[in-house]
């Protein structure tokens, strides 16, 4: 008796238990999808590609892995993307106030990572600065395509044939050769006749300057931008050549805060151009500073004089430039007039 | 043991001594008054028994005296139904004062299951029993307040102060997961128990089923009713005691007795409380100077020239000289007040068990703790029981009652008005001639009438054909009407002074009709075997008239029809037509009442369900085993009795509407001048829509020990909550917009306890009854339309958004993880690949003193991946302790109750931190003293920075989409203390009155709770803290009870 009832109140006990309901798990929406399925950034450059992945409600985190590398000419499998290399990743942000070039630095370390990789929890891909030419393929070749296997609880989702077309680098912006062929850009006026082209330029903003010869406002295509790699080293030089290819001396600019042209060390100043030490990429990441436009997408430089033009009226000259150099090296960037400003006053 | 020993003892002591007695042979005439021990009023009817074997001798008069002439050395036994037999021998006293105990005992306690009277012993499912007396003392507008901690798995949560309001009913879990607008005003259907009054079901959710956006008065039918008038609550738990409820029984059943008459001279009762409400403590507001202060810091603190020169265009800022602007003006103060208020009840009851009547007038006033709202309620309740013969029983019961309140410029629940009124700047001139803010006239002016009128009657015959065949019919109406008159003075209404008018009505028509038959075989076998059908037919309609624009506020109507002043109104959309017919039988039998089984099969057919399939089926079977009576407990003493008892049942309520069933017309205007009528293609009508079922397992054991000095009820159930409602939009192809479905189910399990104590002996001095109870439930969602796993309901006001997982809680707080705030600048995590800082979806950078937000998904974007399932709004544990002492002519009782593991959304203290935000705003700026809030770079602290007002309203830090402000709301509270005192009869008698009882208590009088809040209780359904609920007054009564 005494047991049929222990046993009865253990029945009892049982009677609420949850072993009749569903297992609490993740969701998988079937609808989760990529927005986007072709990828074609730019190699030499850290690219992020951000909030791509729709999880339509899906439970976060779900884990994400890139499956099936292939080229897409041959279908063949590729290694390209598990290439580890040094890249360098930031630890701490960069706010435009450091100091130092090594206080940038050490902001800065040195990881191993696969060169195209996507984020394991959120389905973000990043393609690092250190994917070249040399390592990727890049268009005109079609790329590559790739599976990426999305998993939580609740299930697995495969995303085939996603792909991945790479441009060839751009070292700088900006840039005046064709992001497909290499070649150098230019305008064709006449459709029918290739020989007949015009060469596009990069130009500064140019505002208040006057031709002196011509005693005519200075157009925006009057300076042209060169961006000229010397070497390998850290820095970034300030040229400018009248329509002679003479150096003009930058202190004629003299309304130009030299010292806060850019977030740059060790200005060096000579009668032919003026030379800082940076750290590349310029901008260094995309964040609004003193340095930088508006939306700390590019950095931005601003050349400016001050004379009395005609009437005696005081004419401020200035030559902007936004840009980008995204190689590390020992950069120059020369202005060239193709018309002589004028600095002198009237 | 030892006590029946003394008694044996005595006895000898008796028989040694009966020489002495015998030479006073002849009969001696001896008086005395008999009374309920506990209550100390006397029992009329109690009948005198002599001798061995006893004959009776007589009976206690109305007064609860009697005189009779005994042998002297007679044993008598004072002998009366529902307490324990008194027995004594007499000795040479002969003025006898007989204190009867009630028999408490549970398994003696009768119940009524099914609309029969069975005892416990032979009752197979469960139910729990609150005795009336129990309910009384303490003036409340809605009874079932009272109940809160007294029955185990009745989980109810008062969570509005609201004068004639009703706060949250669950038996066993959730029953519903349909969710109603949004943000602070997001509701929670309710699923309350059907209330079967007097043997009629009364519908308790009524003027309650459309949320914070409810119409008309919002009175409950359950506030109609005076407490006092009330004999017994019956709680029926599982689905075999509500099996023959069935139709509307799937939340669980109430059943209320109310007060018969029982003395064949009349017995008038009065009952008078004076009571006075005293609002929650206010949260303190910083004021005048200090406000100002505080403003013009953080702005001038925020070094951004732009903002120093808005000061000057914020007079109330800038123009500190200024008498309008130079205050501190107590806003809370102008709202809140203590008030007084009063109730009168009294009952005239009489008769004998061939014909008795009682009348109940009962009058309620009560004043709200926030001013202009109020609840009166007045009440005339009948009832009359006539027996002509042992076979022939008619019963009928009249009530009328008529509610009156007055809602401010609030709505049935919340007070949202007064709330934001309440939090104004305290820099702006209070209320005077000129006024600041619209607000408060609108608050304090606004002439409201609301009645709710409520008429029910019932008729109840039965008659013995042949002995064990009965025949009975049933018939009872109900008839509720409310009204709402509203006059907003131009003042209040931006000029225009508005007039509302609201009235409904509604009705339900019940009758049933029952066959039964009782059979005895060989003594041991009982059978009882019964049929009935049931039928309903309910209605509601309403109707509104909203119109501007009267000449002025002296002329507050009738006004013509106008389409230029007019604002809408007509026949509401919540028409409703329903009826019920349901055919059901019931099969019980019993052996020697230790083995009992309990089936019954009933059909239910409703018209809202879908004409495919309208009948239900649902049967109940159950059983139980009285194992005490078994032979190797026969002469156990330690146990006075032990069952063990199981069952499983379904049953249903009617949810759906005509509407979903057979699509709906719309009038399209004319065509050729005639009317033309097209289907409308939102709702695709469901054809096959089912009432929503529970079918529940249920296990118990209960067991007395020592004499039932100590008591367990323990039941365990597991019950699936089937068919739920649920709107789910269907592919364009279809043509329609969305379909209402049955796909939507859940689980709830858990366990029940009840223990109660008697501690010390029957027979001792002071009597202590302690009794604890406690429920564990936990509710689980088991399916989702279209086989979903997840479902997420969006809030656009809050973002407090509501996950609905297969597997999880069913009412989960989708939420940021909120894991600190961040110390420092470089303690924000930064994306390697950009550089960039965590950050939000519109690309703000967090930074020192912003909260840090789990980042889920790893994105270094806060985005809506980030949110994750956290908490439950729903709570685990609830329960309650109650004590009961008696000393004399005093008794002391004390209820509490609890609610243990359950999130609550603290947005009121969101809301006032959200307030230091922006400090151009005239809004209150609480004191936050008290908050630990970062207060500068490498400061750790638990909330974020407060006034950081330039990216506040893009990084809101303290939004409420945030489990920064998710608390455990677990309270322990003490409901109700009583000490009453019961005047000395012959004190009293000498003036003519039966008895006097006098007697202090409180209300709602402490809440332990590790909640930041003010009152955890006092929050929605949902578990969200909203500024505009209605704070939960504390009472203290003073009572007075005397008899005639």
């Amino acid at each position: 008796m005494r047991r049929t009832l222990l046993i009865l109140s253990l029945v009892l006990l049982l009677f609420a238990c949850r072993k009749w309901a569903a297992d609490d798990l993740d969701f998988l929406s079937g609808r989760a999808v990529y927005n986007q399925k072709v990828f074609s950034p730019i190699l030499g450059r850290t690219t992020l590609y951000s909030q791509i992945f729709n999880t339509d409600n899906s439970s976060t985190p779900i884990s994400f892995r890139i499956l099936n590398v292939r080229y897409k000419k041959d279908g063949k499998p590729a290694a390209d993307f598990e290439q580890q290399m040094d890249v360098r990743v930031w630890k701490s942000t960069y706010t435009g106030e450091e100091k130092t070039l090594a206080e940038i630095e050490a902001k800065r370390s040195i990881e191993k990572r696969p060169i195209f990789e996507v984020n394991p929890t959120s389905g973000d891909f990043m393609l690092w600065a250190e994917a070249v030419s040399a390592n990727m393929r890049h268009q005109p070749d079609s790329g590559y395509l790739f599976d990426v296997e999305a998993t939580n609880s609740g299930g697995t989702n495969t995303y085939k044939d996603l792909s991945l077309m790479p441009m060839r680098e751009q070292a700088y912006a900006p840039y005046e050769y064709d992001a497909i062929t290499g070649r150098r850009r230019a305008n064709y006026p006449n459709p029918n006749d290739s020989s007949q082209f015009e060469l596009i330029y990069n130009h500064p903003g140019v505002y208040n300057m006057v031709d002196d010869d011509t005693n005519l406002d200075l157009k925006g295509d009057s300076v042209r931008v060169f961006f000229n790699r010397k070497g390998n080293g850290n820095s970034l030089s300030f040229k400018f050549m009248d329509k002679d290819s003479l150096p003009i001396n930058p202190a004629s600019f003299n309304l130009t805060p030299w010292d806060s042209l850019l977030h740059g060390f060790d200005k060096k100043m000579t009668a032919t151009e003026v030379t800082y030490q940076v750290a590349y990429p310029i901008p260094a990441m995309r964040f609004k500073t003193r340095y930088t436009n508006g939306d700390g997408s590019q950095a931005y430089v601003k050349f400016s004089f001050s004379r009395v033009g005609f009437g005696n009226i005081r004419r401020v000259g200035v030559l902007d430039l936004n840009f980008n150099i995204y190689q590390q090296g020992d950069w120059e960037i020369i202005f060239y007039f193709r018309n002589n400003p004028r600095f002198r006053d009237e | 043991m030892q006590c029946k020993r003394m008694y044996k003892f005595s006895g000898l002591l008796l028989l040694l001594l009966l020489p002495l007695f015998l030479k006073a042979q002849e009969k001696v005439e001896i008086k005395g008054v008999v009374r309920d021990a506990q209550t100390n009023e006397p029992l009329v009817g109690v009948s005198i028994m002599a001798g061995t074997p006893p004959k009776a001798v007589g009976v206690t008069n109305a007064s609860g005296t009697f005189s009779v002439a005994v042998p002297p050395d007679a044993p008598l036994v004072f002998r009366y139904i529902g307490f324990s037999d008194y027995k004594l021998k007499l000795k040479d006293k002969r003025d006898l004062v007989i204190r009867l105990v009630v028999t408490e005992n549970k398994l003696n306690e009768a119940i009524v299951i099914g609309y029969q009277k069975k005892t416990r012993e032979v009752t197979t499912g469960s139910a729990v029993i609150v005795s009336g007396k129990e309910l009384q003392d303490i003036p409340v507008s809605n009874v079932e307040q009272l109940l809160q901690g007294r029955v185990a798995g009745l989980n109810i949560q008062n969570n509005t102060g609201t004068p004639g309001g009703r706060g949250l009913i669950q038996i066993r879990g959730l029953s519903n997961i349909s969710v109603s607008g949004s943000g602070n005003d997001a509701f929670l259907s309710p699923t309350s128990p059907l209330y079967v009054i007097d043997g009629v079901p009364v519908e308790a959710d009524a003027n309650f089923e459309y949320g914070y956006q409810s119409a008309g008065p919002g009175v409950s039918p359950l506030s109609l009713i005076p407490p006092e008038d009330i004999e017994s609550m019956e709680i029926l738990k599982d689905s075999q005691a509500t099996a023959l409820y069935g139709s509307r029984g799937a939340y669980g059943v109430i059943l209320i007795t109310t007060r018969r008459g029982s003395s064949p001279i009349p017995l008038v009762r009065y009952t008078g409380n004076f009571f006075m409400n005293n609002p929650p403590k206010l949260r303190p507001t910083i004021g005048g100077k200090e406000e100002r202060r505080i403003r013009l810091g953080m702005i001038n603190g925020g070094s951004n020239m732009e903002d120093i020169y808005l000061i000057s265009t914020k007079p109330f800022l800038a123009d500190s000289l200024n008498p309008y602007y130079n205050n501190s003006t107590d806003w809370q103060a102008v709202f809140y007040n203590t008030t007084y208020n009063q109730t009168h009840n009294v009952n005239i009851s009489g008769g004998d068990p061939k014909f008795n009547y009682k009348v109940d007038l009962g009058y309620y006033h009560e004043n709200g703790v926030i001013r202009n709202t109020g609840f009166d309620r007045y009440s005339i309740n009948t009832n009359m029981l006539y027996q002509p013969n042992p076979k022939f029983r008619v019963f009928t019961t009249l009530s009328t009652q008529v509610g009156r309140r007055n809602k401010g410029n609030g709505n049935g629940l919340t007070q949202s008005g007064v709330s934001s009124n309440a939090s104004g700047s305290s820099l702006l001139p209070g209320p005077s001639f000129y006024q600041s803010t619209a607000g408060v006239l609108s608050a304090l002016n606004t002439r409201n009438d609301n009645k709710t009128g409520n008429v029910r009657t019932s008729l109840d015959v039965s008659y013995q054909l042949v002995p064990g065949l009965n025949l009975g019919s049933s018939v009872s109406y109900d008839y509720a009407s409310n009204t709402e008159d509203r006059f907003t003075p131009a003042e209040a209404n931006n000029d225009f002074s508005q007039i509302y008018a609201y009235n409904d009505r509604k009705f339900t028509l019940y009758n049933r009709n029952t066959i039964s038959y009782n059979h005895v075989l060989n003594t041991n076998h009982n059978f009882f075997i019964s049929a009935f059908n049931e039928f309903y037919n309910r209605g509601f309609q309403a109707q509104v008239i909203r119109q501007e624009k009267t000449p002025n506020n002296q002329y507050e109507g009738p006004l013509g029809y106008d389409g230029y002043a007019s604002r809408g109104g007509g026949l509401l959309d919540n028409y409703s037509k329903q009826h019920v017919a349901s055919f059901a039988g019931t099969f019980s039998y019993n052996y020697k009442q230790k083995y009992v089984f309990d089936f019954s099969y009933r059909m239910d057919g409703t018209s809202s369900s879908g004409f495919e399939d309208p009948y239900s089926k649902n049967p109940a079977i159950g059983f139980r085993w009285n194992f005490n009576k078994e032979a190797i407990f026969g002469d156990s003493k330690w146990l006075t009795y032990g069952s063990l008892r199981g069952s499983w049942g379904q049953n249903i309520v009617p949810t759906g509407d005509i509407f979903s069933i057979y699509g709906t017309y719309d009038p399209r205007g004319t065509y050729n001048a005639n009317p033309r009528l097209g289907i409308s293609f939102n709702q695709l009508p469901n054809t096959f829509l089912q009432p929503t079922a529970t079918t529940q397992y249920n296990g118990g054991f209960e067991a007395g020990f020592f004499d039932s000095r100590i008591e367990v009820i323990f039941d365990a159930y597991y019950k699936t909550v089937k068919n739920l409602l649920r709107t789910k939009s269907l592919s364009n192809i279809t043509g329609f917009n969305e379909i209402t479905t049955n796909e939507t189910s859940l689980i709830n399990y858990g366990y029940e306890l009840t223990l109660t104590f008697r501690p010390l002996p029957r027979t001792s001095e002071v009597q202590w009854t302690l009794s604890f109870n406690a429920a564990l439930n936990k509710d689980i969602l088991t399916s989702l339309p279209n086989g979903a796993r997840q479902l997420v309901q969006y809030d656009n006001n809050t973002s407090q958004h509501t996950l609905f997982r297969v597997g999880r809680n069913s009412l989960t707080n989708y939420l940021l993880q909120t894991e600190g705030v961040y110390a420092s600048d470089a303690d924000v995590p930064v994306n390697p690949a950009t550089g960039q800082r965590y950050r939000t979806a519109n690309g703000t950078f967090f930074k020192a003193g912003d909260p840090i937000w789990k980042d889920v998904d790893g994105n270094y974007i806060l985005d809506a991946n980030d949110y994750v399932a956290a908490g439950n709004s729903q709570p685990l544990i609830t329960g309650g302790i109650q004590s009961y002492v008696n000393w004399k002519n005093f008794s002391l009782n004390i209820s509490t109750s609890f609610t243990l593991i359950r999130d609550i959304l603290n947005n009121a203290f969101a809301e006032r931190m959200q307030f230091l935000g922006d400090p151009y705003a005239t809004k209150a700026m609480v004191d936050f003293s008290d908050v630990d809030y970062w207060k500068g770079p490498g400061s750790s602290a638990r909330y974020p920075n407060p006034f950081d007002y330039k990216r506040y309203n893009d990084v809101r830090p303290y939004r409420y989409d945030q489990t920064l402000i998710q608390e455990d709301g677990s309270y322990f509270k003490v409901n109700t203390m009583t000490l009453a005192y019961l005047v000395s009869r012959k004190f009293t008698n000498r003036y003519g009155i039966n008895s006097v009882r006098m007697y202090m208590s409180g209300n709602n009088l402490i809440t332990f709770s590790p909640y930041s809040g003010p009152n955890p209780e006092n929050v929605s359904a949902m578990g969200r803290d909203q500024s505009g609920g209605y704070p939960i007054a504390r009472s203290y009564n003073v009572g007075l009870n005397v008899e005639f």
